[in-house]
């Protein structure tokens, strides 16, 4: 038993120290680095908090924490970004994970946040990404849509009572907080199917539901050729879906979602085609939009 | 001119509006039978259904340690920490951990 | 003690975790199981999917939940919306109690993700025994904390690790959820008696026993979860049985995760050690009331 008891200050520091060593950046060889960042030895460092033991010092059971730190984290961003990985292909995806994960570390208790920013930092650092960071940059935007449409919010969907005898020119509604509106250069929509397929089809299909690995290393799909497309990522009874938009179609729904009224989000169509009979095509829209619940009250 | 056909798509938007709720509220109040659930399913254009059902994406938080990254991404450079990944399967050691 | 206040009087049996793999069979075949536990963190969400197959598990099945980010150990102020947002699952999956690590994970509102053992001292149980009890206090709802597996011990520790366990619960009147495959992989790693620990457990205030299957590597084992139990550590699960009495019991399966019948297979085998549990009991009893005769 010591004399001194450990005071709660001591505990905080202690805590702070730890968990400086175990979230610090790992070496080139994916090992816990040798020297602090004062400039001694690491070594040193830890051993004046952690006990070694008869097979580990102490630097060697930090380092268990601090390769399990990086190894969690990144394998979670894998799983939300796994286009972008094939975008940027294992090197570079690595290199992003790590610079991100230094830059924005995790400030919320749950993993589903974790890539909540990667589309900011990508316009921070386009560094990380060339040649293809404007690619890189949407398909980041296209995964974080999937990640809100898998198990974002939602509100209760119009209803038909809100709508009786609404006059267009005041009527300002809300898309519901799970749908992403994303214009892209590439069709991003066709191509993470295809990707997904691609590495199915490399799944062992043992009965009984069961966890399989990758088998081989992913023959992907070629990265797609560049077309403009129109999506809509979004869920319906529950599932993921990736609805192609027609650009009258987007551009309505986007005005709809910044705040305009009906009537100024149908300006939006017209200004595509003036000569064009909008109105058949604009109810059909609408009749389908409101049926998967699109719409909620604007707050 | 322009002012009233704007006006008209606009009554056509809400009307779609109104039949788009009302269908969707007959939905909601009959219970789902598979016959129905399929006109439903029919007469909603939902777009592509993502490849990976969402029910098979992964838990996002376990209480398991890592020693290796599951995902074909994790490890830097690929080559040393997740040299022997493989390996190391099934045989109670990885050459990547002392 | 198979119900006691700290699983709030619950006899559950025996239980599997629940996971994504097993989703599909479990709501198209729906097999027996006792009961699931769920990580909380897994459902804190706002819509989906995931709790789209959380209420039809629950229309069918008794579930438990069991956190990994409540880091009770650690020394940042409690996060209130995470707080809240566990609340409304609580109230949701209406679980008899709620089980989280001793451990702490997060420092000055980063978060490692990781159960990250604290240093056994005084000052670290007063913490994590008052942050126990105000999360307890703010849920409404029994609490169990679960002993982790551990890679590294502090030098400012002051006692060891049942001591803290017990200084822990004792201080905040709380449950504890006993890991034995925790057990046994802290023993390897710190060289103590996996024996000395289990019997040094106030038995009485365990609520709930996990088992679990774990990695030996040359120098140190992990935790990983990732097949079944190894003969030792139904030994040991034996041993904590026989001292504590038949007691809801889970297996964590997270990683290469085989089918649903193959986990629960496994986890039934702790049935031979209860069943044996309960015989004792009722012959002991049976002497008892013999020799009052
Ligand atoms: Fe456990």
């Amino acid at each position: 038993m010591k004399l001194k008891r450990q005071t709660h200050a001591e505990l905080c520091e202690l805590q702070r120290r730890t968990g400086s060593a175990i979230m610090r950046r790992l070496n080139g060889a994916s090992r816990m680095q040798q020297t602090w960042m004062d400039g001694r030895r690491t070594a040193d460092v830890v051993a004046e908090f952690i006990k070694p033991n008869d097979r580990l010092t102490s630097f060697d059971r930090i380092e268990i924490y601090n390769r399990q730190y990086w190894f969690r984290l990144i394998d979670c961003l894998y799983d939300d970004y796994r286009g972008l990985h094939a975008v940027l292909g294992q090197a570079k995806f690595n290199r992003l994970t790590i610079e991100y994960l230094d830059r924005y570390p995790s400030r919320c208790f749950t993993l589903r946040n974790l890539g909540s920013r990667i589309g900011q930092f990508l316009d921070e650092r386009p560094d990380l990404i060339q040649p293809r960071a404007e690619l890189a940059r949407e398909m980041a935007k296209f995964e974080w849509a999937q990640v809100v449409a898998f198990d974002g919010p939602v509100e209760t969907p119009v209803t038909v009572d809100d709508l009786l005898g609404a006059n267009p020119t005041k009527l300002r509604l809300a898309l519901q907080p799970y749908i992403t509106l994303l214009e892209l250069h590439w069709p991003l929509d066709d191509w993470s199917i295809a990707l997904k397929n691609s590495a199915n089809t490399l799944r062992s299909e043992a009965s009984n539901a069961v966890e399989s690995e990758a088998k081989t290393a992913i023959e992907r799909p070629k990265l797609p050729k560049k077309k403009t497309v129109f999506v809509a990522v979004h869920r319906y009874q529950n599932m993921l879906y990736y609805k192609r938009l027609e650009p009258a179609a987007f551009a309505m729904l986007a005005a709809l979602r910044d705040g305009r009224t009906l009537e100024a989000a149908v300006g939006a169509v017209m200004e595509s085609n003036e000569d064009r009979d909008w109105s058949a095509e604009v109810q059909k829209w609408f009749a389908n939009f409101t049926s998967m619940g699109w719409f909620c009250r604007r707050k | 001119m322009k002012s009233s056909t704007q006006f008209s798509i606009a009554a056509a938007a809400l009307s779609g509006l109104l039949m788009g709720t009302a269908a969707r509220a007959a939905t909601v109040a009959v219970p789902t039978t598979p016959a129905n659930h399929q006109s439903i399913q029919k007469s909603v254009d939902a777009g592509q259904k993502a490849a990976i059902k969402l029910a098979d994406s992964a838990d996002k938080h376990d209480c398991a340690g890592k020693n290796d990254c599951k995902g074909k991404g994790g490890c830097k450079t690929g080559d040393a920490g997740c040299k022997g990944k493989n390996s190391c399967k099934g045989k109670g050691g990885c050459a990547t951990n002392k | 003690m198979p119900a006691n206040r700290f699983n709030g009087f619950t006899d559950l049996g025996i239980g599997i975790g629940l996971r994504v793999p097993h989703y599909s069979h479990i709501l198209s075949k729906k097999p027996t199981c006792d009961w699931y536990e769920i990580i909380s963190e897994n459902f804190m969400c706002d819509g989906g999917r995931p709790l789209e197959v959380l209420d039809e598990i629950l229309a069918q099945y008794k579930v438990v939940q069991h956190g990994v980010s409540m880091y009770f150990g650690s020394t940042d102020p409690i996060d209130r919306l995470q707080l809240r947002k566990l609340k409304e699952l609580v109230k949701r999956t209406k679980t008899p109690f709620l089980s989280d690590h001793l451990c702490w994970g997060s420092v000055d509102g980063t978060y490692t993700h990781d159960l990250l053992p604290v240093p056994y001292t005084f000052a670290a149980a007063k913490n994590t025994a008052e942050r126990i009890k105000f999360v307890r206090d703010t849920l409404e709802i029994p609490i169990v904390v679960e002993n982790v597996s551990s890679y590294a011990e502090f030098h400012a520790s002051e006692m060891n690790e049942w001591e803290f366990l017990s200084e822990v619960v004792e201080r905040a009147d709380c449950g504890i959820l006993l890991d034995v495959n925790n057990i046994y992989v802290s023993s390897q790693n710190h060289g103590f008696d996996p024996y000395d620990y289990l019997n040094g457990v106030p038995f009485d205030r365990v609520g709930q026993i996990h088992i679990a299957g774990h990695s030996k590597f040359e120098k140190y084992t992990l935790d990983t979860h990732d097949h079944a139990p190894i003969p030792p550590v139904w030994k040991m699960y034996a041993h904590a049985i026989e001292q504590v009495g038949s007691t809801a019991t889970l297996l964590e399966w997270d990683a290469h995760i085989p089918s649903f019948d193959e986990v629960h297979g496994t986890a039934l085998k702790a049935n031979r050690f209860l069943s044996q549990s309960v015989d004792q009991r009722k012959t002991k009893k049976r002497l008892l009331s013999t020799s009052a005769v």
